[in-house]
């Protein structure tokens, strides 16, 4: 019945291996079945209001930019004049040349950040995004699609 | 007592006594019980588990919930991409068209219809809005955002025709769900191929 007060309590603690390693392996698991291995993303395209809305009226482009996607070729319209980029040879679109007017553009205008890309009926939704993606590349982040042609 | 653990012996040939005794032709054949049993080292394997759990961590990403990812819907690629934000969803796959998950057309219908707008998800799109306009009037103000997660060989036909009825409904800030990355050129000639 000796009161044991003088004892020293023991300060070491022996940390439980089993359940930590258990707990690892669980999370690893988790982590793994709910990991997001593909990057997702989005491309901000405008669209002019066709009908009549509350919105305030957008503001006055300075420069007429519009980029149409057809079956053969990009037709670029800057201002009034109209440049065609015809498809690469291995029948693709070329959008190394597309940069290199857009960024010409952009060097003469470049307070302009604005496009309007129009597309024909069947041009994939591909070409679109990548003819999006390439005109927020060479500056102009402001992309309308419009669904007037076609 | 020791032959009675001997009664049970692992077929196959074995030298005779005498040689197995032999330092010369026994080496190999009485003394090859090599030991079995491998203590696995625990403080290593612990570094390995932790170190994992903090690489899974940092790939953690909330953004994969806001799509509804299907084997149906290869998306394309882009590389200037934003962050993608809570908006609805509207899928469009080569065989249908649905909206959070929710059928409302089926693709080849609307490629041959004339009408340019799809009455069922333009009717939805509305009741969305309404609702949220009804539910965060005071707090926040609608902004119209729209995600559209196609299929890269969708036609803009098809597209073009989703997008007027979203315009039609009030979303007027389209965003064309991407997977970050390429250029978008290799899947371009891929899918031309």
């Amino acid at each position: 019945m000796a009161l044991n007060r003088g004892a020293k309590k023991k300060v070491d603690v022996n940390i439980e291996l089993v359940p930590f390693i258990d707990m690892l392996a669980m999370m690893i698991t988790f982590l793994m079945m709910t990991a997001v291995w593909t990057e997702l993303g989005r491309i901000q395209v405008s669209q002019a209001p066709t009908g009549p809305s509350e919105s305030s009226t957008p503001p006055k482009p300075t420069l007429q930019l519009n980029l149409t996607v057809t079956e053969r070729s990009y037709l670029l319209q800057v201002g009034g004049e109209m440049k065609e980029i015809p498809k690469a040879a291995d029948g693709s679109f070329d959008t190394a040349k597309l940069v290199e007017e857009l960024k010409a553009v952009k060097k003469d205008y470049p307070d302009h950040r604005s496009i309007t890309i129009a597309a024909e009926d069947g041009i994939l939704y591909q070409h679109l995004v990548l003819t999006v993606d390439k005109c927020i590349e060479a500056g102009l982040p402001d992309v309308s699609v419009t669904a007037a042609l076609g | 007592m020791a032959r009675a653990t001997n009664i049970i012996v692992v077929p196959g040939k074995r030298p005779g006594k005498r040689l197995m005794r032999s330092r010369v032709f026994g080496a190999g054949i009485g003394q090859s019980k090599k030991e079995t049993n491998v203590e696995l080292n625990l403080v290593s394997m612990i570094d390995v588990f932790v170190l994992l759990v903090i690489f899974l961590i940092q790939q953690f990403s909330a953004d994969g919930d806001l799509l509804f990812m299907t084997d149906r819907i290869k998306m394309p690629e882009a590389a200037n991409y934003e962050q993608l934000q809570r908006a609805p969803v509207v899928q469009i796959s080569m065989d249908d068209i649905a909206l959070e998950g929710m059928l409302v057309a089926t693709t080849s219908e609307i490629d041959a219809q004339e009408l340019w707008n799809i009455p069922k998800l333009e009717e939805i799109l509305r009741d969305q809005k309404k609702a949220f306009e009804t539910l965060n009037a005071a707090r926040e103000e609608f902004k119209g955002d729209i995600n559209i997660q196609a299929d890269i060989n969708v036609p803009f036909k098809v597209l073009k025709k989703v997008m007027y009825s979203a315009n039609q409904a009030g979303y007027f800030n389209i965003n064309f769900a991407v997977i970050g990355g390429g250029g978008g050129s290799e899947a371009s000639n891929e899918a031309e191929g």
